[in-house]
C-alpha cells in the first residue's frame, strides 16, 4: 500500500526542489504557499520527508492524506 | 589507543563580536541554572540562533573574576565562566550509544580529567557493557566534584535512537546537583519533558523567545549592519522574517551591496519565495564567480579545511600537496589577521579567478558568509546547516551528476590521505561508490585491529551492505577475524564457509600473490576450526600448507599463521617444536607490526612458563608484554588483556591479592574493550577467586553472573570446560562442597576421552579435588579409591611433562587423601615432597586453598623435624587467618532413613531455596535474598518437585519435613 499525501508549506518554493523531496510534486499557490503532493512509501519516509522541511527552515501549515492505493505495477 | 575522538566537536563555537545583546534571554539562561532545574532546553528550528545565544551565555563571563566554587552555595547570580562547560555539538554520526558516551565523557574531561575515566576504558568495548552501570559510575564521578558544570549537548535533535534517549532520561533522573545540562536541538527530543515540566525541572526556550523583536532588529540592521533602515522598512522586514534571524542575517548581507534599499525591502516583502531560497540567491548573485563556485563545490563537504577545499576545488591534487605547501599539515587560517583584514561591512572585495581556497576560506569567515568555525585555530569549518542545503540544491543544478560524484570521491581520498578514514568513507558511499568504501575498509581495518580498535572496524562494516561483504573474501576475512576476537566459532566457520566459496568463484586461471594472501588467511582460519574439534594433525596439515601460500614479505600474515600453527603443535603435544614456533611468530608479529598477534603469542609463550611452575620466568614475559605495548603507545590494547591475566593468576599464587585483583581489572577491561569474549569470562572468574580469598565476597556473586551470561554468547568447545572448572575451585572455595560436587559430576560426564590432554590433566586435579571432598562427606563410599587411581595417573603424567604447577597441585592432593585415610605419615611426607617443589617458586595458595584440613597436615608436619618449617609456618599463619570456610551441611543422603530415601539428593542451592519456601517466601523474594534470577528460582523449584515428587509448594514443605531436610 503507497499514500499519497499532501502537504502544504508556507512561502513558494522552487521547481528545483522537486527531486529534493523525491517523487513529490510541487505546485506554487497564489496565496503564497506551495504543495507538495505525492506516493510516500512509508511512515518514516512521510517522517523523512517532514524532517527536510523542517531542517530547511519551512513552516509546515497542513499534512493530509489523500487516498491508499495499492500497488499495482 | 582511545577512539580518536574530534576535538572539533568539543569546542564551544566563539560568539561573534557583532554580537546583538540579547539579556532578556541570558537572564532567563542564568535563571535556570538552580538545584531543581537539570535542564535547560533551546528548542527552535534552524537559523534562530540557538547555539550562538548559548555560547555567548557560556563564555559572556570569560573576564567576569572567578566563579563560586561551592555548589552547595546557590544564588540567582551564579557565575558561569567557559572553564566550567562540558561542550559537545553531536551529529548525525554519533548515532551509536557507545560513540555517544565516549564524547560525552571525553567533553567533560576537558573540564575535568578525572571524571569518567573508569568508564572511558569500557565505551572503548566492542560489547557495550550494561549501560546502567556505565553511566551510575559517570553519575557517581560527577557527584564527587566539588565543583559546578555545565554539560551542553548542542545539535541533540541529530540523535535518533532510542538507547541515547533512555540513557539520558537515565542520566537526568539521576543527575548530581554538581552538573546542569543545557540542550539545543530542532525538535523536541522524546525524553518524558511533561513530567519534568510538571516537577519544575526544566527551564525553556523556545522559538517565540529566540526571534528578534523590533528592538533587537533595530539594534541588528541598524548598529550592526549599519544599514540605516527606516522604521517602516524594518516593519516590513519583521513582517516577511517573523523575526527569524537566519532570514534577518540573510538580508542584511543582501542590502550591504544593494544601492536602493527600500526597493530591495519592498521586493522581498512581495515575493512568496522561500526565504532563505531568495536571499541565498541574492547573496550568491552578488559575489564573484570564483567565490560562487567555491560555495556551491564545497557544500558537499561535511567540515572544511583549506587543504581539503584545495583538493575539491581541483587546485592542488593530494600527492602534490605536500610539495606545494611544504608540508601536509593544516596550516591555520590566522583569526587575528583575518579580523584586522576587514570589517562586517565591506568584505566584498574583488576576486581574482585564481584566488586560492586559502584566500576564499579567509574571506568567507570575515564577509560572516555561512561560515562556522569549529576551533580555536581556525582550521576545521562548517557551513551552516541551513544554507548549505540551499547551497548544496543548486549545485544538483549547476553540474553533472557526474562531476558531484568526482567532488566527493575527492574529498574521500584527501581524507584518507590524511588518516581520517571513517570521513573517507562516508564521502564514498555518498557517492555511491561502494566499491571504494570496502577498498578503504580492506586497506585500513588490518592495521586498526592490531591497535586493538575493534569497535571502529565494526562500525566500518555495519555501513556496507551484506551483499558487498559477501562478494568480498577479503572483507569476509576482517569479518571471520572480528569473530575470532570475539571467540564465536559457530559464526567464524560460517563466515569461513563464505569466503571459501567467494574465492573459489573468483579464483584467477593464475592465482597471484593477492589471491593467494587471501588463501592462505583463509587456510589459517580452517586450522583455527580444527583445533576446536580436537583434530590437531589435521589443523597442523592446513596451517603449513597455508604458510606456504602466503606471500614471502607478508609478515602479517606469516606471524598469524605461525601462531596458529603453534597452538596445534602445542595440543597435539609437541612442545618443544611449539615454543619454538611461538618465538618464530612472534618474531614475525613484530616485524610487521602486528602488536595483537604479537601480544597474543607473548601469552602463550609465558602461559606455557606458568604450567612448567616457572612463575617468575612467566612474570617476566607477561611484562615484557606489557612493555611491548606501553612502547607502542598502545597500553590499552586488548591484547594486553591476555598478560594481565596472567599476571594477576601468577600474583594470585603468590597471595599478592591486592596486586592480582589489580592486574586482573585491568583484564577484564581490556578484554571487554577488544570483545575478547573466553577473555572477558575468564578473567572475571579469577578475580571473583581472589575477591573470595580476600574475604570480598560482595562482589562474586555479580562476577560470576556476569561471566556466565558472557558464556552464553561464546561458542568455544573449551569455555564449558574453563567454567566448570573456575567454578568448582569457587564453590570449593566458598565451603559450598554439595554444590562443587555437582558441578564435578557434570564434569566427570562431559570429559571424554579424546579431550586434549592439557584440559583433561586440569580436570584430573579437579576431578580428584571434588572426590576427596565427596570422600570426606560420605567416608562410606569408594571415592577416596577413585580419587587415588586419578593422582596417580595425574603425577605420572605431570612428571614426564614436567609440569610443575600441576605436580605440586597433585601432590597436595595426594597428601590430603593419605590424611583423609589416616595415613598421617605418608601424607605428611607427600606434603614435605610438595612444599620442597613449591617454595623456589614461591607457590603458595595452592596450599592455602586447601583450608582447615590442610592446617591440620601442616601442623602434623611442624610437629616433625622439617626442612620447610618457615614456609610451613608462613602457610600456617595464612590459613589461620582468613576467614575459615563454614562447615558444610553434610549431604542429606548422607543420612538416610531406611524407609524414605531421595532417589537424587537436594543440592545445597535446591536446600537453600526449600528452606526459603518453607519460611512463606515469594519467588522474588527467594531470588532476591540468594541474588539470582527469578527464572532460575523456578528452575530450582521444578527440580526440587521432582525430586521429591511433590506438586505444590506446600506439598514440597511438607516432603521436606518428613525426610529431615528441615528443621
Amino acid at each position: 500500500m503507497i499514500t499519497t499525501y499532501k502537504i502544504r508549506i508556507k512561502g513558494h518554493l522552487d521547481q528545483r526542489w522537486a527531486d529534493w523531496f523525491g517523487d513529490l510534486t510541487l505546485t506554487q499557490q497564489p496565496d503564497g504557499t506551495t504543495v507538495l503532493v505525492g506516493p510516500v512509501v512509508d511512515q518514516a519516509a512521510l517522517y523523512g520527508i517532514l524532517t527536510k522541511i523542517h531542517n530547511l527552515g519551512m513552516p509546515l501549515l497542513e499534512v493530509h492524506r489523500l487516498s491508499d492505493e495499492a500497488q499495482t505495477n | 589507543m582511545p577512539t580518536p575522538v574530534l576535538t572539533t566537536k568539543l569546542y564551544i563555537p566563539q560568539p561573534r563580536p557583532e554580537l546583538v545583546p540579547r539579556p532578556r534571554l541570558l537572564q532567563k539562561l542564568t535563571d535556570g541554572i538552580t538545584p531543581q532545574r537539570r535542564l535547560t532546553l533551546v528548542s527552535a528550528p534552524a537559523g534562530f540562533g540557538k547555539t550562538t545565544l548559548v555560547s555567548h551565555w557560556l563564555t559572556q563571563n570569560d573576564d567576569v573574576g572567578m566563579m563560586n566554587g561551592d555548589p552547595k552555595i546557590h544564588h540567582s547570580s551564579f557565575i558561569i565562566h567557559h572553564s566550567d562547560v562540558a561542550w559537545l555539538t553531536l551529529e548525525e554520526s554519533d548515532n551509536d550509544l557507545g560513540r555517544f558516551l565516549t564524547y560525552v565523557v571525553a567533553a567533560l574531561q576537558q573540564v575535568e580529567p578525572d571524571v569518567g575515566q573508569t568508564v572511558r576504558g569500557a565505551l572503548q568495548a566492542a560489547q557495550l557493557p550494561p549501560v546502567e552501570s556505565l553511566l551510575t559510575a559517570l553519575i557517581n564521578d560527577i557527584a564527587a566534584l566539588d565543583r559546578h558544570i555545565v554539560l551542553v549537548l548542542d545539535d541533540y535533535h541529530t540523535v535518533e535512537i532510542d538507547d541515547i534517549h533512555d540513557a539520558l532520561s537515565f542520566l537526568m533522573e539521576h543527575l548530581p546537583r554538581q552538573i546542569h545540562i543545557v540542550m539545543t536541538t530542532r525538535v523536541d527530543p522524546p525524553l518524558p519533558l511533561s513530567r519534568w515540566r510538571v516537577r519544575g525541572q526544566i527551564t525553556e526556550i523556545r522559538s517565540a523567545d529566540l526571534r528578534f523583536n523590533i528592538e533587537e532588529m533595530v539594534t541588528f540592521l541598524n548598529e550592526r549592519m549599519e544599514l540605516r533602515l527606516s522604521p517602516d522598512d524594518i516593519r516590513v522586514l519583521e513582517e516577511r522574517t517573523e523575526g527569524w534571524i537566519a532570514g534577518l542575517q540573510l538580508a542584511a548581507l543582501s542590502m550591504q551591496r544593494v544601492q536602493d534599499v527600500s526597493n530591495f525591502i519592498k521586493s522581498f516583502a512581495g515575493s512568496h519565495h522561500y526565504v532563505v531560497e531568495y536571499l541565498v540567491d541574492e547573496v550568491l548573485n552578488q559575489q564573484p564567480e570564483t567565490i560562487k563556485r567555491f560555495l556551491l563545490k564545497t557544500s558537499i563537504l561535511e567540515r572544511l579545511s583549506w587543504p581539503l577545499c584545495a583538493v575539491v576545488m581541483g587546485e592542488a591534487d593530494i600527492k602534490n600537496e605536500e610539495t606545494r605547501n611544504g608540508s601536509s599539515e593544516i596550516i591555520a587560517i590566522d583569526p587575528i589577521q583575518t579580523s584586522l583584514g576587514g570589517s562586517a561591512q565591506s568584505p566584498f572585495f574583488d576576486f581574482q579567478s585564481s584566488a586560492s581556497s586559502q584566500e576564499i576560506l579567509n574571506y568567507l569567515v570575515h564577509a560572516n558568509l555561512f561560515i562556522v568555525p569549529l576551533d580555536n585555530e581556525w582550521r576545521w569549518f562548517r557551513y551552516h546547516q541551513l544554507f548549505v542545503q540551499v547551497l548544496q540544491n543548486r549545485l544538483q543544478h549547476t553540474v553533472e551528476a557526474q562531476e558531484i560524484v568526482s567532488l566527493k570521491l575527492q574529498a574521500s581520498r584527501w581524507c584518507e590521505h590524511h588518516g581520517f578514514i571513517g570521513e573517507a568513507i562516508r564521502y564514498a558511499l555518498a557517492a555511491d561508490k561502494v566499491d571504494r568504501a570496502a577498498e578503504l575498509i580492506e586497506a585500513h581495518a588490518r592495521p586498526l585491529m592490531m591497535r586493538g580498535q575493534i569497535a571502529t572496524i565494526k562500525r566500518w562494516m555495519g555501513v556496507l551492505p551484506p551483499k558487498e561483504i559477501a562478494n568480498r573474501p577479503h572483507l569476509g576475512l576482517i569479518e571471520a577475524s572480528l569473530e575470532l576476537v570475539s571467540s564465536d566459532y559457530d559464526n567464524l566457520a560460517i563466515r569461513i564457509e563464505a569466503v571459501d566459496q567467494a574465492l573459489q568463484k573468483d579464483r584467477p586461471a593464475e592465482p597471484d600473490a593477492a589471491f593467494n594472501d587471501l588463501q592462505a588467511e583463509l587456510l589459517a582460519y580452517n586450522a583455527v576450526l580444527l583445533v576446536t574439534q580436537n583434530k590437531f594433525p589435521e589443523a597442523i596439515a592446513q596451517a603449513k600448507q597455508a604458510l606456504a601460500c602466503a606471500g614471502e614479505s607478508n609478515f602479517y600474515l606469516q606471524g598469524f599463521i605461525t601462531l596458529i600453527w603453534a597452538g596445534a603443535v602445542f595440543n597435539n603435544k609437541q612442545e618443544k617444536e611449539a615454543l619454538s614456533l611461538l618465538r618464530k611468530s612472534i618474531e614475525l608479529s613484530e616485524k610487521a607490526d602486528s602488536l595483537f598477534w604479537a601480544l597474543l603469542g607473548i601469552a602463550k609463550l609465558a602461559q606455557f612458563q606458568d604450567l612448567t611452575g616457572e612463575l617468575r620466568a612467566a612474570e617476566m614475559l607477561y611484562r615484557q608484554a606489557v612493555q611491548l605495548a606501553s612502547q607502542e603507545q598502545d597500553q590499552h590494547s586488548p591484547g594486553v588483556s591476555f598478560a594481565y591475566d596472567g599476571l594477576g593468576q601468577i600474583y594470585s599464587e603468590w597471595n599478592r591479592l591486592d596486586e592480582s585483583a589489580v592486574y586482573l581489572e585491568q583484564a577484564i577491561k581490556l578484554s571487554d574493550v577488544g570483545g575478547l569474549k573466553i577473555g572477558s569470562m575468564m578473567d572475571r572468574l579469577h578475580l571473583a577467586l581472589v575477591l573470595q580469598y580476600q574475604g570480598q565476597a560482595n562482589r562474586v556473586e555479580s562476577l560470576v553472573t556476569e561471566a556466565e551470561k558472557i558464556f552464553q554468547e561464546i561458542s568455544h568447545p573449551f569455555a564449558e570446560h574453563v567454567l566448570c572448572l573456575l567454578k568448582i575451585r569457587l564453590l570449593l572455595a566458598q565451603g559450598k562442597l554439595a554444590e562443587a560436587a555437582e558441578w564435578g559430576l557434570k564434569l566427570d560426564k562431559n570429559l571424554a576421552s579424546d579431550d586434549p590432554w592439557i584440559v583433561a590433566e586440569n580436570m584430573g586435579a579437579a576431578l580428584a579435588r571434588i572426590h576427596i571432598v565427596q570422600a570426606r562427606l560420605q567416608p562410606g563410599g569408594n571415592y577416596l579409591d577413585k580419587a587415588f587411581d586419578l593422582l596417580a595417573k595425574l603425577l605420572r603424567q605431570a612428571e614426564s611433562l614436567g609440569r610443575l604447577s600441576y605436580l605440586i597441585e597433585g601432590l597436595v592432593l595426594q597428601a590430603l587423601a593419605y590424611q583423609l585415610k589416616g595415613n598421617t605419615d605418608q601424607a605428611v611426607s607427600v606434603l614435605a615432597n610438595a612444599l620442597y617443589l613449591g617454595q623456589p617458586e614461591g607457590y603458595f595458595r595452592v596450599f592455602v586453598n586447601e583450608g582447615r584440613p590442610m592446617a591440620h597436615l601442616l601442623r602434623d608436619l611442624l610437629a616433625k623435624d622439617t626442612p620447610h618449617a618457615a614456609y610451613a609456618q608462613e602457610l600456617l599463619a595464612v590459613i589461620l587467618q582468613e576467614q575459615p570456610p563454614p562447615e558444610s551441611h553434610p549431604l542429606p543422603v548422607a543420612a538416610p532413613s531406611p524407609s524414605d530415601q531421595l532417589v537424587e539428593p537436594l543440592s545445597e542451592r535446591e536446600l537453600e531455596v526449600l528452606r526459603l519456601v518453607a519460611a512463606g517466601s515469594s519467588n522474588r523474594e527467594i531470588a532476591k535474598s540468594l541474588i539470582i534470577a527469578q527464572g532460575t528460582v523456578k528452575k530450582h523449584l521444578s527440580n526440587i518437585f521432582g525430586k521429591l515428587n511433590a506438586e505444590s509448594r506446600t506439598q514440597a514443605v511438607a516432603r521436606g519435613r518428613e525426610l529431615g531436610l528441615l528443621e
